[in-house]
């Protein structure tokens, strides 16, 4: 929920910004941001990805577009476009890989060890919840996680995407239908 | 649909999901900034790899022949480096004229549209320059001036602190200094008035009297009076990475007062580096990487500067206060990096306390979860040894 609250913050960080105009440097971005970064990249990728390169990437690409970044818009808003294009890439090239390993797939685990009854419950719904997850469209995802895991409303999630509120209203009215679906499908063929 | 979502086991299942932390786990931060350093090291270095290729033919080629004959071809746009390494080589021009290029020099020629453009990086050229069209000038940039040369016989120097110097041994060279205006350098000049750079004989016998124009060695003259540019370069500060010893850990320790917490960060811990690893003296640098780690408690080498303490600890046989660093760092790193080797470390220091392996056993075989590792050997032969 860190996301929500900093992007309720825009109006006064972005006067901020405004008045601040002094040149960011790699090092700056880094310390202050990777936090977010990897969270966001964690969070957009589910346990089938890796955080730590997701974030490494993300921040190759604040090296070259440093210079580039003109303040008009949070570091935070920018940096979020750049994981979720680089979760994007990762997750294309992982569904790649996986169609010439044929069957292969191993499921993706989590290495977090499960301390409690109500640790495990949490991670076995975080498994379920992106294994379904990774079968709808990349867009309905993205809405469905921004909505559901971040707690972001459709204004918010309109204005990261670059997109119509009416359009994130409509993606994530499917996203939960399609979940919800999946989900019922999900528990039959378990429960038999 | 919202009511029916809100109600329904999808929602729940979501909320639940949605409450896993996605923090970042400890020392990812540090990891992940050394691999974006490493990448981006590999990337600074891709063009000057490139150049380098150049850079090594033209040498190679001066080394086998003491007189290297490189033909540039006269292409709309073109690019060569030139660069001399323990002796002077000579380059021809292509129908543009002669050089002849000091032992250490690097510099680099592009043509593009009639216009040569040399730039002189480091070290000295004696060049003549065949005469050119107005409209197609030589121009020659240092870090401290420009110059346009229509035709003439001149040596250009550039000194490592960002300083150069020209002295004209024919005709004319119009000078225009960084920041400042163009002064014409006549035969029998230099600029700066105080330059004593002056060309030696043996590049005078490389570049051979058909292109020197009657020039000889008194022809490049004594200083000429010029307005120095009004604010000149800066010299550079010598990079801390090419010092050794002492003279390298002053340097990174002054650097650790810089403002940025990072670089402040770095430089601490370069300095307790140098003074381990260089210096041999665990000691001291474990006074700096504890200084570091109290400064920066949440910095992105703390883990760095955490392993650092346990390998001064164990040289100063300080046995207990490393076996207490080895446990904060496997309970907070429990998959670290280096945890297999903390392992392997506390192992071999179980068993020097015990004489035996009651306790050293299980941490042993910990550490050989990572068969491959350096220290690897040393662990299964200790291993070995407890059965």
């Amino acid at each position: 929920m860190l996301f929500a609250s900093i992007l309720r913050l825009m109006p006064v960080d972005r006067e901020k910004s405004r008045s601040q105009p002094a040149a960011l440097t790699l090092e700056d971005v880094y310390r202050d941001h990777f936090d977010f970064v990897f969270r966001q990249a964690s969070r957009l990728g589910g346990p089938g990805l890796d955080a730590e390169d997701a974030a490494q990437e993300v921040f190759m690409v604040v090296a070259r577009k440093l210079d580039t970044f003109d303040a008009t818009s949070l570091v935070t808003t920018w940096l979020y476009g750049i994981t979720l294009n680089v979760v994007r890439s990762q997750r294309r090239r992982a569904r790649i890989r996986r169609l010439f390993e044929l069957g292969q797939t191993e499921e993706a685990k989590s290495d977090v060890p499960v301390r409690s009854v109500d640790r495990a419950e949490v991670l076995d719904a975080h498994r379920i919840a992106y294994a379904i997850l990774d079968k709808l469209a990349p867009k309905k995802r993205e809405a469905f996680i921004l909505a559901e895991f971040e707690g972001l409303s459709c204004e918010e999630i309109a204005q990261l995407t670059d997109s119509r509120t009416e359009t994130i209203w409509s993606r994530l009215h499917y996203a939960r239908k399609e979940f919800a679906e999946r989900l019922d499908a999900h528990m039959k063929k378990s429960a038999s | 649909m919202k009511l029916d979502w809100e109600s329904s086991t999808a929602r729940e299942i979501t909320k639940r999901a949605a409450r896993l932390s996605n923090d970042p786990p400890a020392g990812a931060r540090a990891r992940v900034w050394q691999k974006l350093e490493a990448r981006r090291s590999r990337e600074r270095d891709k063009p000057a790899r490139r150049r380098l290729g150049w850079a090594m033919f033209a040498a190679g080629a001066a080394c086998a022949a003491a007189i290297a004959l490189v033909v540039v071809p006269r292409s709309h746009s073109t690019d060569l480096t030139i660069q001399a390494s323990a002796e002077a080589a000579t380059i021809d021009l292509a129908g543009d004229g002669r050089v002849v290029a000091g032992p250490g020099t690097l510099a680099r020629l592009s043509r593009h549209d009639g216009a040569v453009t040399l730039t002189v990086e480091r070290g000295s050229l004696l060049a003549h320059v065949k005469p050119r069209q107005k409209d197609a000038p030589f121009i020659i940039e240092t870090p401290a001036f420009r110059a346009r040369v229509v035709g003439t016989v001149l040596r250009i120097v550039a000194h490592e602190d960002a300083s150069a110097s020209i002295a004209v041994g024919h005709g004319a060279v119009e000078v225009t200094p960084r920041g400042g205006s163009p002064r014409l350098v006549r035969s029998g000049e230099r600029w700066p008035a105080t330059s004593t750079d002056a060309p030696t004989a043996d590049e005078i016998a490389r570049m051979g009297a058909a292109d020197l124009e009657g020039a000889g060695v008194a022809s490049f003259g004594g200083p000429v009076a010029l307005p120095q540019p009004a604010a000149p370069a800066p010299a550079k500060k010598p990079s801390c990475d090419t010092m050794h010893g002492e003279a390298a850990i002053s340097c990174w320790l002054a650097l650790a007062d810089d403002a940025d917490p990072v670089r402040a960060e770095s430089a601490l811990y370069q300095a307790g580096w140098v003074r381990m690893h260089e210096l041999h003296d665990p000691a001291f640098a474990l006074g700096i990487f504890e200084r570091q780690r109290s400064r920066f408690p949440h910095g992105v080498l703390h883990d760095e500067a955490q392993t650092s303490i346990i390998d001064a600890l164990v040289l100063l046989h300080r046995t207990r206060a490393a076996e207490v660093e080895i446990a904060d760092y496997l309970r907070a790193h429990p998959t670290g990096l280096r945890s297999a080797e903390m392992h392997f470390v506390r192992g071999t220091l179980l068993r020097n306390e015990d004489g035996g392996c009651r306790r050293a056993a299980h941490e042993l075989d910990l550490a050989l979860a990572h068969p491959a590792a350096p220290w690897a050997a040393r662990a299964r032969a200790a291993r070995a040894s407890c059965r």
